[in-house]
C-alpha cells in the first residue's frame, strides 16, 4: 500500500514548524481533498443545496478528521495490518456516538439539530482515506493537523458550492434573501439537483486547475 | 510491518471489541433516562409546534399536561381513553405508561387490526379547539412522521409538525426545517365534497386545496410525505365521522 | 413486489450513482480505464451482494427489539454493526485481490479500502432497512445495486477512454470533464425516475 511507504516524520523542532504550516494549507488548493484527492464526493453533492446544513457538514467533519486521526496515529504502532479497516471505523464510530450520545443527554436541541449529519460524517471517505493516507504511518500532532487542514479544505469547497446553489436555486444565503423571488427572480431549480452540483464541481475543477497548472493530469 | 500470528489478532480484536462495546454500553445506559426525558419533551414539543396559536413552546411538559387531552382510537373509530382498555394482553409486548407515550413506531409491532392511533385534543385559549392527529411513514433513508393539527371542523389543517430520522440536510430535511414548506399545507382540506382526498405532494398542482407543491430534488422523501398523509389520515376517517355525528 | 423487478429497478432506473449519486468517490477516482472500473465494479458487486442479506440478518434477528433479549432493542449498535460487517468483507476482499491480482490491487490503491465507506454500500443497507424489504427481496436489491454501480463505472470509464483523443481544455482534462459527463448522465435518467418495471416485466 502506497501508505506505508511514507517515510516517519523526523522529529521537527517546534510545534508548529513550516511542516506543519504546509499540512494546514496545503489541503486548501494544492492538495484539496475534494478537488484533488477526490474523497468526500458524496456529501459534497448532497448537502450543498444550502449554505447552513453545508457550514455544519464542514465543521462537523474536520473535528471528526482531527480527532480521530489523533486518536487512530496513537494507536497506529499496535493495529494489526490485516485488520486495520475494522479498527479504524470501530474506533471512529465508537467515538462518534459516545459524542451524540453525551449530546443527546445534555444538549438536546443541537443533537436534534445534528443528528442526521451523523451517519454522514463517519461514512465520509474524507475520514477513513486520511486514516489509511496519512495517520497510519504519522505521529499523533501531525495528524491533528492534517486532520484539520482536510476538513478544512473540504469546507471551502463545500461552501462555495453551497452558496452559488443556494443564490442561484433559491434566491437566498443563509436563508437572506438576496434575490428577491416574489418580485423578479425566478429561481433555477435544476440547481438544487444533484446534476448541478457536478457541473459546478467540474466548472470549479477547471477553474482550479487553469490558475494552478500544476494540478492539470493530476487523476 | 510483520504479521503477528492469528491469536494475536483475535484478542486484539476481542479487546477492542470488549472496551469499546463496553464503553458504548456504559455510555449508552448511564444517560437512557436522561435520554428517554429528553426525548419525551421534544415530542410533545412537537406536538405543540403544529399548533398555529402557540409559537415556539419552552416549557412542553407543563403545556402539554394544562391544554392537552390524549386519546386513542382505532381504525374502526372505537375510542379509548383508559391506559386499562390499551395496555391487553393481545398487544404485548406493547405496554405504555400514561397515555402521552403512545407511539405509532411502537404500534407497528401490533397486528393491524388491534393498533391504536393517537389522537391529542388541544383546548385553545380563546375557545379555539384543535385535533392532532399522527401519521408515520418511509422517507429516503429512513422512517418520518408528522403530527396534523386540524381545526374544529375536522376538515381544514391548522398547522403541521413533519419529523424524520435521516433525510438528506438541505433538500428532504427540508419537510422539518422549512417553514414556508409546512405553512404550504395551512388552510388545506382533507375532504372534497364530503369524499376523502388527504392532501398530495405533487409535481404539478391542479387542485390548489387539496395538493401542495414537491419539494426541488427531494422528490423520494415528498413522495414519502404524500404518502404518509394519505395513508396516515385514513386511520382517523371513522373516529372523525364519530365526531361529527356527535356534534 | 418481486425480487425480479426489485433488481431491475435498483440495477436500471433507481441507479445509485447515476439517481441517487452515491459512491461518487471511488466511480469518479477509478475510472480512468475500463478494466479497472470492471475490476472495481465486480468488488463491489460483490461486497454488496453479501453484505444486503448479512446487514438483513443482523437488522432483523439481531438489533431488532426481542430478537435477542426480550424488551431490549440494540437499534442504538445499527450504524456502527453495519459498518463493521462491510469492513470485514472489504478486507477479506483486499487480501484476495491482492494475491489473485496484484496489478488490479496497484491500480485501485486506496479506493479498495475505501468500499468500506462507499455511500452506495451503506446506502443500500439503509434502503433495505427502511423500505422494509424481506430476505429474499433485500438480497436481490442488493446485487442490483452493485450490478447498476458496475454500469455506470464501466460506462464513465469507457468514455473517459474515448475522451482521452478529444479536445478537452487542458485543465477540464481528466477529473472535471468526468464530473460533467456524470451529471449529464444524470439528467439522462431523471427521465426514467419513478418507473415501475412491474408495469412491463409482469
Amino acid at each position: 500500500m502506497a501508505e506505508t511507504q511514507i517515510a516517519p516524520q523526523t522529529e521537527s523542532t517546534s510545534l508548529f514548524g513550516a511542516k506543519e504550516r504546509k499540512l494546514l494549507v496545503d489541503p486548501l488548493n494544492d492538495d484539496n481533498p475534494v478537488t484533488v484527492q477526490i474523497l468526500g464526493v458524496c456529501s459534497a453533492l448532497a448537502v450543498t443545496s444550502q449554505v447552513k446544513p453545508a457550514l455544519i457538514m464542514a465543521l462537523g467533519l474536520t473535528i471528526v478528521t482531527a480527532m480521530s486521526n489523533l486518536v487512530i496515529s496513537m494507536m497506529r504502532n499496535s493495529i494489526p495490518s490485516a485488520i486495520r479497516m475494522i479498527v479504524q471505523l470501530l474506533v471512529v464510530a465508537a467515538l462518534v456516538q459516545m459524542v451524540s450520545d453525551v449530546l443527546q443527554a445534555f444538549i438536546y436541541d443541537v443533537y436534534a439539530e445534528l443528528s442526521v449529519f451523523i451517519g454522514l460524517i463517519i461514512t465520509n471517505c474524507i475520514v477513513m482515506g486520511r486514516l489509511e493516507a496519512f495517520a497510519m504511518a504519522n505521529r499523533p500532532w501531525q495528524s491533528f493537523i492534517d486532520g484539520i487542514g482536510n476538513g478544512l479544505g473540504y469546507g471551502v469547497i463545500l461552501l462555495l458550492m453551497a452558496t452559488i446553489r443556494e443564490i442561484l436555486g433559491k434566491g437566498t444565503w443563509f436563508g437572506i434573501t438576496i434575490l428577491s423571488t416574489e418580485s423578479w427572480y425566478v429561481p433555477n431549480n435544476l440547481m438544487l439537483l444533484p446534476c448541478a452540483s457536478l457541473f459546478l464541481m467540474g466548472v470549479i475543477i477547471w477553474i482550479q486547475r487553469g490558475f494552478n497548472t500544476k494540478l492539470i493530469g493530476k487523476s | 510491518m510483520s504479521q503477528p500470528s492469528n491469536a494475536k489478532l483475535y484478542l486484539y480484536v476481542l479487546v477492542l471489541t470488549v472496551i469499546s462495546g463496553a464503553g458504548l454500553s456504559l455510555f449508552y445506559n448511564s444517560l437512557k433516562d436522561i435520554h428517554a426525558d429528553n426525548k419525551k419533551k421534544a415530542k410533545k414539543a412537537d406536538i405543540l409546534s403544529s399548533i398555529p396559536e402557540l409559537g415556539k413552546v419552552e416549557n412542553a411538559n407543563e403545556v402539554f399536561k394544562d391544554r392537552i387531552t390524549v386519546l386513542a382510537v382505532k381504525a374502526d373509530g372505537t375510542i379509548l381513553d383508559k391506559l386499562e382498555s390499551i395496555n391487553t394482553a393481545d398487544r404485548l409486548p406493547v405496554v405504555y405508561k400514561e397515555m402521552a407515550d403512545i407511539d405509532l413506531a411502537l404500534e407497528d409491532k401490533v397486528a393491524l387490526e388491534k393498533r391504536i392511533y393517537p389522537v391529542y385534543q388541544y383546548k385553545g385559549n380563546t375557545g379555539q379547539n384543535f385535533y392532532v392527529v399522527a401519521v408515520r411513514g418511509n422517507g429516503l433513508w429512513d422512517k418520518i412522521w408528522g403530527y396534523i393539527a386540524l381545526e374544529n371542523d375536522l376538515n381544514t389543517i391548522a398547522g403541521i409538525y413533519f419529523g424524520h430520522k435521516g433525510e438528506t440536510p438541505g433538500l428532504g430535511a427540508e419537510i422539518k426545517d422549512s417553514k414556508t414548506f409546512k405553512d404550504k399545507f395551512i388552510k388545506k382540506q382533507i375532504y372534497k365534497e364530503g369524499k376523502y382526498v388527504s392532501v398530495l405532494v405533487k409535481k404539478k398542482i391542479k387542485d390548489k386545496s387539496h395538493e401542495i407543491a414537491t419539494i426541488s430534488g427531494a422528490t423520494v422523501t415528498s413522495d414519502g410525505v404524500s404518502e404518509m398523509m394519505d395513508r396516515g389520515i385514513k386511520n382517523y376517517l371513522a373516529y372523525f365521522d364519530k365526531v361529527k355525528s356527535s356534534k | 413486489m418481486d425480487a425480479l423487478n426489485i433488481f431491475i429497478k435498483a440495477a436500471f432506473i433507481d441507479n445509485m450513482i447515476l439517481a441517487y449519486f452515491l459512491g461518487m468517490c471511488s466511480y469518479l477516482a477509478v475510472s480512468k480505464s475500463v478494466k479497472t472500473a470492471l475490476g472495481l465494479g465486480v468488488a463491489v458487486v460483490f461486497v454488496l451482494a453479501f453484505t444486503a442479506p448479512v446487514n438483513w440478518i443482523v437488522t432483523n434477528k439481531i438489533l431488532a427489539e426481542g430478537a435477542i433479549i426480550e424488551g431490549i432493542s440494540f437499534d442504538f449498535l445499527g450504524l456502527i454493526i453495519y459498518i463493521s460487517v462491510i469492513a470485514g468483507l472489504v478486507q477479506f476482499l483486499e487480501m484476495f485481490i491482492e494475491k489473485v491480482s496484484p496489478s488490479l490491487y496497484s491500480a485501485l490503491g486506496i479506493f479498495l479500502p475505501l468500499i468500506t465507506v462507499n455511500c452506495a454500500i451503506l446506502g443500500a443497507t439503509l434502503f433495505i432497512v427502511a423500505r422494509e424489504y424481506n430476505f429474499v427481496e433485500a438480497t436481490a436489491f442488493g446485487i442490483g445495486s452493485g450490478v447498476g454501480w458496475m454500469l455506470a463505472i464501466v460506462a464513465l470509464a469507457a468514455i473517459r477512454e474515448k475522451l482521452r483523443t478529444a479536445n478537452v481544455p487542458a485543465p477540464l482534462q481528466g477529473l472535471g470533464i468526468a464530473f460533467i459527463i456524470t451529471g449529464l448522465m444524470g439528467i439522462a435518467f431523471m427521465s426514467l425516475l419513478g418507473l415501475n418495471p412491474g408495469t412491463y416485466f409482469g
